[in-house]
């Protein structure tokens, strides 16, 4: 079966159906690292190059949320977390279900798929499982 | 350079208002402010509008409809729309390019959640991660966690703006809570629950803005200082969570009004939801890092404390029309530099007010004004 493309190409590459990339932008000239992708450095204005991040980090902060908007993809109640990547960068991203990690807690990112059909795309998770 | 003053202000109540247009709000807005600073249509040389959700150029035919022929420029920074307009006409009188000009703010707004626009940003949209309380709740969840504060402590700013809602017959909200009602309401996003988070309303705001006159009918309340940043939010992984695009503002503000933050008798800070409070008063230097929850919980941010935050309801409680947000906090901070502010006015009537005001995400920008009498 073919992969489901990303649901966001700014954030991830998906490969095949269980290799996928983490992206981000870094500037050539600063260093400045940035997740999503970004065309232009937002510390100096320079052309960014893409780059594969580490998809492992630091919980900085959680929440279950209880209610959301009914076109969201998630039914509550369903966790998200904000990870600090040791590549240094800092995203949310939902909680796998039934997992509840705490704050400084190592997690890893996964690809999970959202939507059905030629609706389905991937998209990414914490997760405390491998990391 | 010329001085600036806030000449008059004006507001429509904040609530739902489903037969009336935002041009009969806006109207009803521009006319109070008028009237208070002995002025008038005629004199009005531009107008800079701010709304978040009309339709291209909403803003012209509103002002239009309100009777004033001038030009009308129509900005939207989200949430921070009429903060940003007011920023754009104390820099075009202070530049002598126009003597009297207006800013307007004004949103209809529909029930439910809001959705954030970021067509660029599909993961936040569809996973519901960019959504307000979310982002609001990583906020308190790191705060707590951080300073070792209660969720009660947190909670208890929505029961100091409800209260003040109370005294504000313009507030959308005027309703009585006690601290069980408000971490008894249904949970949005843990730790917050509904009544930490802002209503959608309806209203209108306006402010006469025009070279400072010497001797001169109105409130004749000065900006000391308006600055403007974009937001970057968690994009910097060197920041916390705290709000440091006003810090920064403050710091800049503070400077340019030669004034300390010591020397602020009262702020309206961007509630959207209660740990929005909480971190901008501390970035705003009012109170000690950690310490606004309990500040809250202790009432020393209520209108009779001593440092007085969000006197008029802020936006959890007075209402949250996007586009109008920013022009009423100023309309609130005039009020009390001047001594209207009726049953809600602070003691000792104040010299020196700041307001911060906030859109959302990197989608718009902070403002911080800085006013004094």
């Amino acid at each position: 079966m073919m992969p489901a493309p990303p649901l966001d190409a700014r954030r991830m590459r998906v490969t095949d159906d269980d290799r996928w990339d983490l992206l981000g932008a870094r500037c050539p000239a600063c260093g400045h690292t940035v997740h999503p992708v970004r065309v232009a450095c937002v510390r100096c204005g320079r052309a960014t190059e893409v780059v594969t991040l580490r998809p492992v980090g630091t919980v900085v902060a959680s929440t279950v949320v209880h209610t959301t908007r009914p076109d969201v993809a998630l039914r509550p109640p369903f966790g998200v977390a904000l990870v600090r990547l040791v590549d240094g960068p800092v995203l949310a991203a939902p909680v796998r279900e039934g997992e509840d990690p705490a704050h400084g807690d190592r997690v890893a990112l996964a690809a999970f798929d959202v939507g059905e059909g030629d609706e389905r795309r991937r998209a990414l998770q914490v997760t405390v499982a491998g990391s | 350079m010329t001085d600036v003053e806030i000449a008059g202000v004006g507001l429509h109540p904040f609530g739902r208002f489903p037969d009336r247009s935002a041009a009969d709000m806006v109207a009803v807005a521009v006319a109070e402010a008028l009237s208070m600073a002995g002025s008038e249509t005629t004199r009005v040389r531009a107008v800079y509008c701010g709304h978040g959700l009309a339709t291209s150029g909403g803003g012209t035919a509103a002002v239009l409809e309100a009777g004033v022929t001038a030009p009308v420029v129509n900005v939207d920074a989200a949430c921070a729309s009429s903060s940003v307009a007011l920023s754009l006409a104390v820099a075009a009188v202070r530049a002598d390019q126009w003597d009297e000009v207006l800013v307007v703010g004004f949103e209809k707004m529909g029930r439910g959640m809001l959705r954030s626009a970021r067509p660029h940003d599909p993961f936040g949209d569809r996973l519901g991660i960019e959504a307000q309380p979310v982002q609001y709740a990583l906020k308190a969840s790191w705060y707590l966690d951080r300073y070792d504060v209660k969720p009660a402590d947190l909670a208890a700013v929505a029961v100091k703006s409800r209260a003040h809602g109370l005294l504000n017959p313009n507030a959308h909200i005027q309703q009585h809570v006690t601290l069980a009602d408000v971490l008894g309401s249904p949970v949005v996003a843990d730790p917050l629950t509904r009544f930490q988070c802002s209503p959608t309303s309806d209203g209108a705001a306006a402010l006469v803005v025009r070279r400072a006159r010497p001797r001169a009918h109105g409130a004749q309340v000065r900006v000391r200082s308006c600055r403007v940043e974009n937001q970057l939010g968690a994009q910097d992984p060197d920041a916390g969570l705290g709000d440091a695009t006003t810090a920064r503002l403050a710091t800049a503000a503070y400077a340019e009004a030669g004034i300390g933050a010591d020397d602020v008798d009262v702020a309206q800070v961007h509630d959207a939801f209660t740990p929005g409070e909480v971190l901008r008063t501390e970035a705003l230097g009012l109170c000690p890092e950690g310490e606004g929850a309990r500040w809250a919980a202790a009432g020393r941010t209520a209108g009779t404390g001593d440092m007085p935050v969000n006197t008029d309801g802020g936006l959890l409680s007075r209402g949250h029309p996007l586009g109008a947000t920013g022009a009423a906090q100023i309309v609130e901070l005039v009020l009390q530099l001047t001594g209207r502010a009726g049953a809600r006015q602070v003691e000792r009537t104040p010299r020196t007010a700041v307001s911060q005001n906030s859109g959302g995400g990197e989608n718009a920008a902070t403002v911080v004004t800085v006013l004094a009498r």
